[in-house]
C-alpha cells in the first residue's frame, strides 16, 4: 500500500515536471522564431563604402497606385553589380519597416542582383518576398516599377528587368504579375503616376 | 490480421469510391433567364443534390445575404427569406415553404435542395418557372429556343436546323453525324423528339437534354460539318469533303466553317481569373478572389446580355486552368473581346490593364509570347472607353500598363480588369455591393460603344484566317 502523501508527492512532481518542460519548448519555439527573424532581416549596407545621395522610386498603393522619387543617402559600393544589390536592399528595407505605403512581408529581401550584358538586371528576391507579397494587379506590379525603376535611376544602362525568386523562375509573383517576361523599364514607367 | 484486412477492404472500396466520385463530377444545373443563360455546379449532401440558392438569383437581379449563426437570410429585390441551418422549412415573403431536405450552410453559402429550386426561386422571383427535373433545366422568364428541321436535297444533301433564337452551340464530330450540345442556350424539343428524314446522307436527328444541356444529335452517314448562319438562328450541317482527313469522333470544336465565308458573331468572352486549386487574393476570411470573380463575372454577362451583347464565360464552375490553357482556350475562341476579371481588396474602384507590348497590327505571325502585339491596339481602345465610361459614373479608375497572364499570349482584344473592393462578409455582400452593381453596368456600356470597332476588326480577322478558328 503506498502512502496517500506520496503519491500527492509524487503527482505534484510530475506536474511540475511536465510542465517546465512545456514552458522549456515554447522559450525554445520562441528563440527560434526570433533568430529567424533576425537572419531574414536585409543586410545593412556596408560601412566603410562613401555615403552617396541615390534616388529610390517608392511605390504607395493608396492612392490609386503611385510611385515616387525618394533620394536618400546609402553607403554603396562603386562596383555596378553590387551597387545594385544594396539599392534593391534598401528599397525592401523601406517595404518592410512599419507604416510602409506599400508594405511586403516581413523577412522579403533580395538576394542577389546579376547584370546581364549592357542593359538587363536579373534580380534573385527571396521566397518570403514572393510568398508573403499581397496578390493583386496593381499591388504586384507597383513592386516590379518600383525596383526596375530603382535600378534604371541609379545604375545607367539598365533598361529591363527580370525577377527570379530563389534562383529559379515563376510564373507569377502573386497570381497577377507576368514573371516570364524582361520587365522594361520604359513600360513600366508608364504604369504609375508621378507626382513629381 | 486486422491490418490486412482493412488494407483489403480500403483497395476493394477505392474503386468504388473513385467511380462515384467521377459519376459526381461536372453535374450541373443551367438557368434560363430572359437575359441569359448560365450554368452552376450541382453538389450531393449525403445523398441529395443542392445548389447555391444565392447564385442561382444572382444574375436575376439585386440580391444579398448574410448569415447569423445558424441563421442565413436572403433578400431579393424587396423580398426577404429566411432559412435555419439543418431545417427543413423557410419562411420567403411572409409564407412559409418546405424543404424536401435540410437547409446547408457551408462557408457562408446557403445550399439549398435542388428538388426545391423552382418553389423557391417562384417564390422569389414572383414569376412562374418550368423545371426539366431529369435534366435539370430552370427555364425562368427565357423565352424557349424552338427549332424546326428542313432537309435540301441536293448533291450532297444539307440539313437546316432553324432555331427561333439565336444559338451558340458547341459542336461533337463524331464517325456517323454530329452532335449540337446547348448550355446557355434555351433550347427545347421540336414537335417530335426524334425525326427520321430516309435520306442517303442524313438518317434521323433525336433531341435529348441531361445534365443542363440540350442535346441535338443528327445520324448521318458521313460526319458532318457545322456551319452557323442567319446571325447565329441557323445551322447548317454538310458532309465533310471525302478528301478531307476522317474527323476524330467526340473532339469538340468550334463552329468551323464549311467553305464559303462565314458571318462572324460577335460576342464576349468573359474570364474569371483563378479557380480550382488557384484562389487568387483572400478578399476577406469567407472569400476567395475566384468565388467573388465568377459571380462579378456573371454579372457582367446579364448586364451585357441586357445590350444585346451575346458573352460567354471561360469558366463557370470552380475549376483549375492554368495561364496556357486560358490561351489556347481564348484564342481559339474567335471572341470580340476577353475581359479577365480579377478582385482585391486594396484601394477602391477599378484597374484596367492591358499588355505593355507594343503594337505589331501588321504582322501575319507573331510569336506565342507577344501574340497581344498584334491586338494591342483595339485592346488599348476599349480600355480607353472602359476607363471614360467609368469616370463619367464617378468610379475610382486606374490604367496600368502590365503584364497580367495570359495577356501576352492572347491575340484577341483582351483587357484585365480588377475590382477593388473590401468585402465585410462573404460573396453575397461582395456580389451585392452598390459598387460592383455600378462598375458592371458601365463596362456593359463601354463594350457596347466599342463593339462596332470589335465587329469589323474580329471580320477583318475572319476573313483574313479564311474564316477558320485560329
Amino acid at each position: 500500500m503506498i502512502p496517500r502523501s506520496l503519491l500527492i508527492a509524487v503527482s505534484v512532481l510530475l506536474l511540475g515536471v511536465f510542465g517546465l518542460g512545456f514552458y522549456a519548448l515554447h522559450l525554445k519555439r520562441k528563440a527560434e522564431k526570433q533568430a529567424d527573424f533576425v537572419r531574414n532581416q536585409p543586410v545593412a549596407p556596408p560601412t566603410n563604402a562613401p555615403m552617396q545621395k541615390v534616388k529610390l522610386m517608392i511605390a504607395y498603393d493608396e492612392p490609386q497606385g503611385l510611385i515616387s522619387k525618394r533620394e536618400v543617402e546609402l553607403a554603396l559600393p562603386s562596383e555596378p553589380q553590387a551597387r545594385a544589390l544594396e539599392l534593391l536592399r534598401a528599397l525592401v528595407a523601406q517595404y518592410t519597416a512599419p507604416g510602409s505605403p506599400h508594405r511586403l512581408a516581413e523577412g522579403s529581401g533580395i538576394n542577389d542582383v546579376f547584370l546581364v550584358g549592357r542593359d538587363i538586371a536579373v534580380v534573385n528576391a527571396n521566397a518570403a518576398l514572393a510568398d508573403g507579397h499581397p496578390s493583386g494587379i496593381l499591388v504586384e506590379h507597383l513592386t516590379l516599377s518600383s525596383m526596375a525603376r530603382t535600378l534604371a535611376a541609379n545604375i545607367p544602362g539598365v533598361t529591363r528587368m527580370k525577377l527570379i525568386i530563389d534562383g529559379a523562375e515563376r510564373e507569377t509573383l502573386a497570381g497577377h504579375a507576368d514573371l516570364s517576361t524582361l520587365y522594361d523599364v520604359p513600360s513600366t514607367q508608364e504604369q504609375a503616376k508621378d507626382p513629381q | 490480421m486486422s491490418a490486412v484486412v482493412s488494407r483489403v477492404v480500403f483497395f476493394l472500396l477505392l474503386p468504388l469510391a473513385f467511380s462515384l466520385a467521377q459519376g459526381q463530377e461536372g453535374r450541373r444545373l443551367s438557368v434560363y433567364t430572359a437575359q441569359t443563360g448560365f450554368s452552376l455546379p450541382v453538389q450531393e449532401r449525403g445523398g441529395t443534390d443542392y445548389v447555391g440558392l444565392l447564385e442561382v438569383l444572382e444574375p436575376m437581379g439585386p440580391v444579398s445575404a448574410n448569415q447569423s449563426g445558424n441563421v442565413w437570410k436572403l433578400q431579393f429585390r424587396s423580398l426577404d427569406g429566411q432559412f435555419d441551418e439543418g431545417k427543413n422549412r423557410a419562411q420567403v415573403g411572409g409564407k412559409s415553404i418546405d424543404l424536401p431536405s435540410r437547409f446547408l450552410i457551408e462557408n457562408g453559402r446557403g445550399l439549398v435542395p435542388l428538388a426545391s429550386i423552382k418553389t423557391l426561386v417562384d417564390a422569389f422571383t414572383g414569376a412562374r418557372t418550368e423545371y426539366h427535373d431529369s435534366a435539370r433545366r430552370l427555364f425562368a422568364g427565357a423565352t424557349p429556343v424552338r427549332y424546326s428541321v428542313q432537309l435540301q436535297r441536293a448533291t450532297p444533301s444539307r440539313l437546316v436546323l432553324s432555331f427561333s433564337a439565336p444559338v451558340n452551340p458547341s459542336v461533337l464530330t463524331e464517325k456517323s453525324g454530329a452532335r449540337l450540345v446547348f448550355l446557355r442556350d434555351p433550347v427545347i424539343a421540336a414537335s417530335a423528339q426524334a425525326t427520321a428524314l430516309g435520306d442517303p446522307t442524313f438518317n434521323s436527328v433525336t433531341f435529348a437534354e441531361e445534365n443542363g444541356a440540350a442535346r441535338i444529335t443528327v445520324s448521318a452517314s458521313a460526319p458532318l460539318s457545322a456551319s452557323l448562319a442567319d446571325s447565329n438562328r441557323t445551322v447548317v450541317l454538310t458532309p465533310q469533303a471525302t478528301t478531307a482527313p476522317p474527323a476524330q469522333p467526340h473532339t469538340q470544336s468550334a463552329v468551323p466553317s464549311t467553305g464559303t465565308p462565314q458571318q462572324h458573331s460577335f460576342f464576349v468572352l468573359i474570364d474569371p481569373a483563378h479557380g480550382g486549386t488557384e484562389p487568387g487574393a483572400a478578399l476577406s476570411d469567407k472569400l476567395a478572389e475566384k468565388d467573388a470573380v465568377l459571380l462579378f463575372a456573371r454579372r457582367i454577362q446579364a448586364d451585357l446580355a441586357a445590350r444585346g451583347i451575346s458573352a460567354r464565360l471561360l469558366r463557370d464552375t470552380d475549376t483549375t486552368i492554368t495561364a496556357s490553357q486560358r490561351a489556347m482556350i481564348i484564342n481559339s475562341s474567335r471572341a470580340g473581346l476577353v475581359l479577365a476579371i480579377h478582385a482585391t481588396t486594396a484601394g477602391t474602384g477599378l484597374r484596367i490593364a492591358t499588355s505593355p507590348l507594343p503594337s505589331q497590327s501588321g504582322s501575319v505571325a507573331l510569336p506565342w509570347q507577344t501574340a497581344q502585339s498584334g491586338a494591342i491596339d483595339d485592346s488599348v481602345a476599349v480600355a480607353s472607353a472602359l476607363a471614360t465610361e467609368l469616370l463619367k459614373r464617378d468610379v475610382p479608375t486606374l490604367r496600368v500598363s502590365a503584364s497580367v497572364p495570359p495577356a501576352n499570349q492572347v491575340a484577341l482584344p483582351f483587357v484585365a480588369l480588377e475590382l477593388a473592393a473590401s468585402p465585410k462578409g462573404g460573396q453575397e455582400q461582395f456580389s451585392a455591393s452598390v459598387q460592383a452593381q455600378a462598375i458592371s453596368s458601365a463596362i456593359a456600356a463601354a463594350i457596347h460603344s466599342q463593339r462596332p470597332r470589335l465587329v469589323s476588326r474580329a471580320a477583318a480577322s475572319s476573313v483574313s484566317t479564311g474564316g477558320h478558328s485560329r
